[in-house]
This record gives C-alpha cells, sequence and structure tokens, in this order.
C-alpha cells in the first residue's frame, strides 16, 4: 500500500495542472490523498514513477484526473430522499407551465435518470427539462449512452422500492448484451452537458437543483463559490437539494434559504 | 461545557458489524468528559438510518454525533461514522466525506478512517481494530503504528 505525505500531493497537483491546465488547488485534500494514494497502490507505482510517467499528450494524465473527479453514484441513492421531494417540493412546482431542473455533477446520469423517473411518475415530464452537467467529458459520455449493468441495476431497483416507486425499475429500461439500457422516453427530456461548477458560470435559471455528493470535493473557499453559482442559478422559491452529511453552514448563502428537510438537506431559496 | 478550546488527540476504533456491542461496553466505561475525541467507524449498511448516535446516547453522557462534511473535530467528543460514506479526518482538524469506492465492501471503511488519521499530523492517543470479518482496517492499524508516537 502506498500512502503519499500532504507535501507530496501539492507537488501532484502543480504537475497535473502544468501539464493538463486542470487545477485541483481548490479540491478537498484528505479525500485527494485518499484517492492519489489508492491510484499509485493499484498502479504499484511511487509518486516519482507517476510523476515521470504524466507528460504533456499522454493519457495517463487524463486517466487520474478522472480517478481523482469520479463521483460513485446510483439511481434512486437514498430512497428516502425520493420520497421526500415528492411529497413535499413537487407540490410546488405543479403550477408551472414549464420546469428546468439542474442535476449539477451529474457522473454517468444516475441522479438524472432517477429524477426523470420521478417527473414521469408524478406527470410532469412533459413540461419538464433537465439539464445534467458534469465536468467530465468521459462519464458525461457513458451518461448520454444510458447503460448499466446489470448488478448495478439489482441494486438500483432496490433503491426504487424504497422509494415508493410506482412501477418495476425494469419498465423504464431493456436488456440487451447483458447490460441495461435505459429507455429513449426517459431521456429524451435530459440535457447532457460539459460544465465545471468550479470555473463557468450561470447558464440557465432553474426551479430545482440537484447538487448531492458533489461539494465535499472542494475546499471551504471553493464550495463558497460555487454555492453562489448554484444560488444564482436558482430561481425565486426553487429548491437546492444537496447530500445527506452536506448542509448549507459554512456556505456563504444560508440566510437566503428556508430549511424543508434538515435531515435529508432540502432547502428552498427565500430571498 | 466549551469542547473548542481544549487540545485536540483522538482515540479511533474500528470495527465490522458485531463489534456494535462491545463499542457500548467502552461508552459504558468511559468517564465522562473524555479528554480526546473518540471516533467509531462501524461497518454498517448503507439503510441503516441514523439512529446509531440516540441508541449509544442513553449508554453515555459523552456529547456525541455523526458529524457533517466539514464540522471541526473537537476533543470531549464522540463521533460515529454516517453510512455509505467514507469518513476523513482533515489536517486542519474538520470532518470530511468522501464517496469513492469501497475499501473490502465496506463504506465506511476502517482503513480510509485511520489512514486519514495517521496522515494528519494530529496526535492520536490509541487505535482499536474489532473485527475479524476482514482485511479493513489492517492497513490503517499499520500506519498508524508507523507514523504516531502514541
Amino acid at each position: 500500500m502506498v500512502v503519499i505525505e500532504y507535501a507530496e500531493l501539492e507537488i501532484l497537483i502543480g504537475r497535473i495542472r502544468e501539464i493538463s491546465g486542470f487545477d485541483f488547488s481548490g479540491y478537498a485534500r484528505p479525500s485527494l490523498l485518499r484517492r492519489a494514494s489508492r491510484y499509485l497502490s493499484r498502479h504499484a507505482m511511487d509518486l516519482n514513477g507517476l510523476l515521470s510517467h504524466i507528460e504533456p499528450g499522454g493519457g495517463m494524465v487524463y486517466d487520474l484526473i478522472q480517478e481523482l473527479t469520479v463521483n460513485y453514484s446510483e439511481m434512486f441513492r437514498d430512497p428516502d430522499f425520493f420520497t421526500k421531494i415528492r411529497s413535499e417540493v413537487f407540490t410546488y412546482l405543479e403550477s408551472y407551465p414549464a420546469l428546468r431542473f439542474w442535476v449539477a455533477g451529474c457522473a454517468s446520469g444516475e441522479e438524472a435518470f432517477s429524477m426523470a423517473i420521478l417527473l414521469k411518475e408524478t406527470g410532469f415530464l412533459d413540461r419538464s427539462l433537465i439539464y445534467a452537467t458534469d465536468l467530465n467529458n468521459k462519464v458525461l459520455n457513458a451518461a448520454r449512452e444510458g447503460v448499466f449493468t446489470l448488478s448495478n441495476t439489482r441494486s438500483f431497483s432496490e433503491n426504487y422500492m424504497l422509494a415508493a416507486g410506482k412501477r418495476s425499475l425494469s419498465d423504464y429500461y431493456h436488456v440487451a448484451y447483458n447490460k441495461a439500457i435505459i429507455s429513449p422516453e426517459l431521456r429524451k427530456n435530459i440535457v447532457f452537458s460539459l460544465h465545471d461548477l468550479t470555473g463557468d458560470g450561470v447558464f440557465n435559471e432553474f426551479q430545482f437543483i440537484s447538487c448531492r455528493n458533489v461539494m465535499i470535493y472542494f475546499t471551504l473557499e471553493l464550495r463558497q463559490k460555487v454555492f453562489r453559482l448554484l444560488y444564482d442559478s436558482l430561481s425565486m422559491l426553487g429548491f437546492l437539494c444537496l447530500g445527506k452529511r452536506e448542509t448549507l453552514r459554512y456556505s456563504g448563502i444560508e440566510d437566503n434559504f428556508k430549511v424543508i428537510d434538515s435531515a435529508l438537506n432540502i432547502y428552498q431559496k427565500i430571498k | 461545557m466549551n469542547r473548542s478550546e481544549d487540545p485536540l488527540s483522538l482515540v479511533l476504533i474500528g470495527g465490522s458489524s458485531g463489534s456494535l456491542t462491545l463499542f457500548e461496553e467502552i461508552l459504558k466505561l468511559l468517564v465522562n468528559p473524555v479528554s480526546f475525541a473518540l471516533i467509531f467507524v462501524l461497518h454498517r449498511g448503507k439503510t441503516s438510518t441514523a439512529v446509531l448516535p440516540d441508541l449509544f446516547r442513553n449508554k453515555t453522557k459523552i456529547w456525541m454525533s455523526e458529524p457533517n462534511h466539514l464540522d471541526p473535530i473537537l476533543a470531549k467528543s464522540a463521533y460515529v461514522a454516517f453510512p455509505d460514506y467514507h469518513l476523513l479526518i482533515g489536517a486542519d482538524k474538520r470532518f470530511y466525506y468522501d464517496l469513492s469506492e469501497k475499501d473490502f465492501y465496506s463504506r465506511p471503511s476502517v482503513d480510509a478512517t485511520f489512514i486519514s488519521a495517521a496522515m494528519s499530523g494530529i496526535p492520536v492517543k490509541a487505535a482499536v481494530l474489532l473485527s475479524g470479518a476482514n482485511g479493513d482496517g489492517a492497513n490503517g492499524m499499520k500506519l498508524l503504528a508507523d507514523k504516531v508516537d502514541f
């Protein structure tokens, strides 16, 4: 097992920036340390070996960036979150003729597909657009394809049942070549696009933003900047959803929101 | 009781699901206030809800929580890792959550917490591993033994 020191991590961050332009300086160090160390262990390399292997034009630096940024998700992660937004949030949205949702940091699309299913089952899907964004092109391409392994879909199905799904999850995908492919009907209201929360700006106004388990990647300072972007992207009385262990504390925008559910971190913009 | 002014040191306990009762026994033996931050990482399923601190609260008077991301780590407190995230200890004396892959099919993993504690530079008074289920925690124990002056 290889574990690098924090001082060594800073060297790696500098080298990645030099070679690829990707800047990890605003990313939470403990998580980066864990991920970089695991990457080295898996490739049986020490830091010097890695530093000499990542070079301009080489594939390794992008492989490494992917490893350091990837977000493991699942469909209907935290089933209680989905039952709660169905019961507490969607009633507010009923009166809107058109709805825009943003899944910020969507990884390979699990949350966006879950939202689409929820909207379908509540009758909102036809007047909704879901923007699902990520900074990582590779995972976005996977999201656009909407293909999952069958073993994944088994755990997704369990979540879906716990989230009080109205049908069977298998109604929303078909199986081919031992893979589950999400149905085109769900995908037609989802726009997957490249967006870096730390550098790119506001691109639309939303009634609902799900940004769950994304803030845990950023330092306290960068996190405040990202929170400002989310705030500016929300319409008045729009909803912001964070992961179960992420709160609006230390965000700089906590006074502008009403708490809808403190355990699930669902907030509504009120000023 | 002001917890934030005390110098911080850590006592780490990690274990598989069977270690729950042992942890309860340990809690009962501790006298409030303890001088350190007690951090407990238990292998538990993602659907197990946030009842653990409530369950333990009857056994102890020590202040206890399942921390949020970025919460400061304070002495005279006990913390329980939340299910389905890795709980990391930052050099800035805050908790950090991480959603990378599982170690030994476990999230939270004991290794993740123990390794981050060893690298944080925060004094560690003791680390205990209560597990026979798999190898999770062994790497962390070794690193703590190598790096930390107990």
